[in-house]
């Protein structure tokens, strides 16, 4: 299991005004798995992808990722597990409006201590795998929607992370961006990602193997199907593993105070 | 960086108050360097190996003019003294000074009446431009002779040659047999503002045989703390007293360069004040962008940075900041040091190394901590929180 939660609460604000976002969930994430959580606005679906993504701590029960509790790391820790094990892919995309295409992709390696050089290239390289390779050095403002949500999926994906999460990728997004951004993440998933989406979109939701229902901040469904479709090719050219010089395993090795 | 950039009006209105702080700073020290640069050498040019006495700061309570004492003070009976009895003075020059009138041909004009000996010229290091100083001869018969300063031969003179014309001192006849050679002024004095005349006449003239200072100028650089010692022995002797002071050349120096340094460090203290006020303008304005740009830092934290990247990041504005206005502020200096030379001609300012390396390094170091409390706020943000903010 990449991610094991069980009896997980999350409580927002203070006694009165206390809301309870999350209820007792229990969630099992096998790696190399692509699921989604769907559900209606204001279930909880945004609280629990947070937590996934150790942006935010849960107020008790337990979030183990890859073996480890994550109530035991400090900030520095979770920010080394933010920053090499997991991509987050935002609703609002959450680029820096004053840079680039490039520099927004760059921006987990500067974090990663990864060298200007070879920073430009991967960055260079995944953009182009996006199919950004001529907007590389335009601002997010002078890029459609699907273009940030494709510049935000290079950045997600620079330091080759084992789980993507996604909070609504597709939510500002027209069909045709939306369908393409879910075929990269089926493509990224089928060399190994784990891909976590959130979506409204049933159509989207049958196309991964697994699908989990909240409401209420409450799991109220979670089923596994076998509607396993084949790969569709709408990129240059196929990831895999050690083509973008992603070779490294999804291993804790220690790094950075693991 | 580029927060920076974009921000060009408030980074620059931010950066002022440093500009100003090392502009002011650099411009006060190099006001009082100035001054202590000109009087430094105003000091070094009264000769070489000068010795001065004046009187004075006799034993406490035992002020000399107030016991009616026979001797009181010093005389030139005291300069003859030690000119005689000194093996390592080579001259002594008594100046009694008093203001006076000069007056020709209907011209009249206030000056300094200089009453001294035939050694003036060599133990001041001071030529002639014209005509003959006066003489042993002169002083032991009285002699109504008078040599002039540049600036009261060209008021009372004009183009007119003055050697050989007569002239009125406080209303006395004098003729004047030279001319000074120009000197040029110390701040605000007219250095060639004065005549001289035989010590005896002006002891006659003014009706004292007390005389203001003495120039004793030693044989050569080894022998001056022995002409120290001598004249103090001789002049003690005669005065059975110790109501006159005897200060080496280079003590004077000292002394009023330690005096001046002082003055010149409060006035850089004073105008250091104000950087650190520019510095509570960068820690405000870093608060503002560190609220304005709390999505940006949600976005950095969101994809790994630590809170050291951040931290580091808002410091290195801030100092960029200071670091900037630092430069901008030393241009500044200069600018108002040129402005007050430019103000005030006779007041020249002298820019000092050292008060540009103090401000700019000062201004760094105020950059830097106003820096710390912004950074760390920003540091310390929570990445979701920073994420939602509006
Ligand atoms: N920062 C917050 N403070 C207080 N309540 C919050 C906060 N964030 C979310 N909530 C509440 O938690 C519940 C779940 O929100 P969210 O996870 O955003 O839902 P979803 O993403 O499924 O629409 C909602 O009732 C919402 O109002
Ligand atoms: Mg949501």
């Amino acid at each position: 299991m990449i991610i094991h939660i069980s009896n997980m609460y999350k409580f927002y604000g203070l006694k009165n005004n206390r809301v309870s976002a999350l209820k007792h969930i229990s969630l099992d994430i096998a790696s190399g798995e692509m699921l989604s959580i769907m559900g209606p606005s204001g279930s909880g679906k945004s609280t629990l992808m947070n937590i996934l993504g150790c942006l935010d701590r849960p107020t008790s029960g337990v979030y183990e990722f890859k073996g480890r509790d994550i109530s035991n790391l400090n900030d520095n820790e979770l920010a080394v597990l933010r920053n090499q094990y997991i991509g987050f892919v935002f609703q609002n995309f959450n680029l820096l409006s004053r840079s680039t295409a490039l520099a927004n992709v760059e921006l987990p390696m500067v974090y990663a201590g990864i060298a200007a050089g070879k920073r430009h290239n991967i960055a260079r390289e995944l953009l182009d795998v996006v199919g950004l390779k001529d907007r590389m050095n335009h601002y997010p403002n002078e890029l459609s929607g699907g273009q940030k949500q494709r510049v935000a999926i290079a950045r997600a994906l620079v330091n080759h992370p084992a789980v993507l999460l996604a909070d609504e990728p597709t939510g500002n997004l027209d069909t045709r961006s939306g369908t393409e951004v879910i075929k990269l993440f089926d493509t990224l998933n089928s060399i190994g990602v784990t891909v976590v989406v959130v979506t409204h979109d049933s159509d989207v939701a049958v196309q991964t193997r697994r699908i989990v229902y909240i409401r209420d901040g409450e799991i109220v469904s979670d089923v596994s199907g076998s509607s396993i479709k084949k790969d569709q090719k709408i990129l240059p050219y196929e990831i895999r593993p050690g083509v973008l010089g992603f070779d490294k395993p999804h291993e804790w090795n220690g790094r950075d105070g693991f | 960086m580029r927060g920076l950039v974009s921000n060009k009006m408030r980074s620059l209105l931010t950066m002022l108050g440093v500009i100003i702080g090392v502009g002011s700073v650099i411009t006060l020290v190099s006001i009082g360097e100035g001054v202590k640069s000109s009087i430094s050498e105003q000091i070094q040019g009264l000769g070489s190996n000068l010795v001065l006495v004046t009187p004075g700061k006799g034993a406490v309570g035992m002020n000399a003019s107030s016991m009616g004492a026979a001797v009181s003070e010093l005389s030139y009976e005291d300069a003859l003294a030690v000119e005689r009895n000194s093996e390592a003075v080579n001259s002594v020059a008594p100046l009694i000074e008093s203001g006076a009138n000069v007056e020709y041909q209907g011209e009249t004009k206030a000056t300094l009446l200089s009453g001294t000996t035939e050694s003036y010229g060599e133990v001041r290091n001071s030529p002639l431009a014209a005509g003959e100083f006066f003489t042993t001869g002169d002083i032991r018969g009285y002699r109504h002779v008078a040599v002039i300063g540049d600036t009261v031969s060209r008021k009372i003179f004009g183009r007119e040659n003055p050697v050989g014309k007569n002239i009125m001192l406080n209303k006395v006849g004098f003729e004047v047999i030279g001319v000074m050679e120009k000197k040029g002024p110390t701040l605000t004095i007219d250095n060639d503002d004065r005549v001289f005349i035989p010590i005896t006449v002006a002891e006659e003239m003014l009706d004292t045989n007390q005389v203001n200072m003495m120039f004793v100028q030693a044989g050569g650089p080894d022998l001056v703390s022995t002409a120290v010692a001598e004249t103090r022995k001789i002049i003690g002797t005669r005065h059975r007293k110790n109501d006159f002071v005897v200060s080496e050349q280079e003590d004077i120096l000292n002394t009023f360069q330690g005096i001046m340094g002082t003055l010149t460090g409060m006035l850089g203290g004073i105008a250091g004040v104000s950087l650190v006020v520019g510095g509570i303008g960068i820690m405000n304005i870093m608060l503002v962008t560190v609220t304005e740009r709390t999505r940006e830092i949600g976005i950095r934290k969101a994809v790994g940075a630590k809170k050291r990247d951040i931290m580091f990041q808002f410091l290195l504005e801030s100092i960029f900041i200071s670091a900037l206005g630092g430069m901008l502020g030393i241009a500044a200096g200069f600018l108002g040091a040129r402005l007050l030379d430019r103000v005030i001609p006779r007041l020249p300012t002298v820019i000092s190394p050292w008060s540009i390396a103090a401000a700019f390094i000062f201004a760094l170091l105020v950059g830097l901590f106003f820096g710390i409390y912004p950074a760390r706020k920003a540091a310390r943000l929570d990445p979701i929180q920073a994420l939602r903010y509006e």
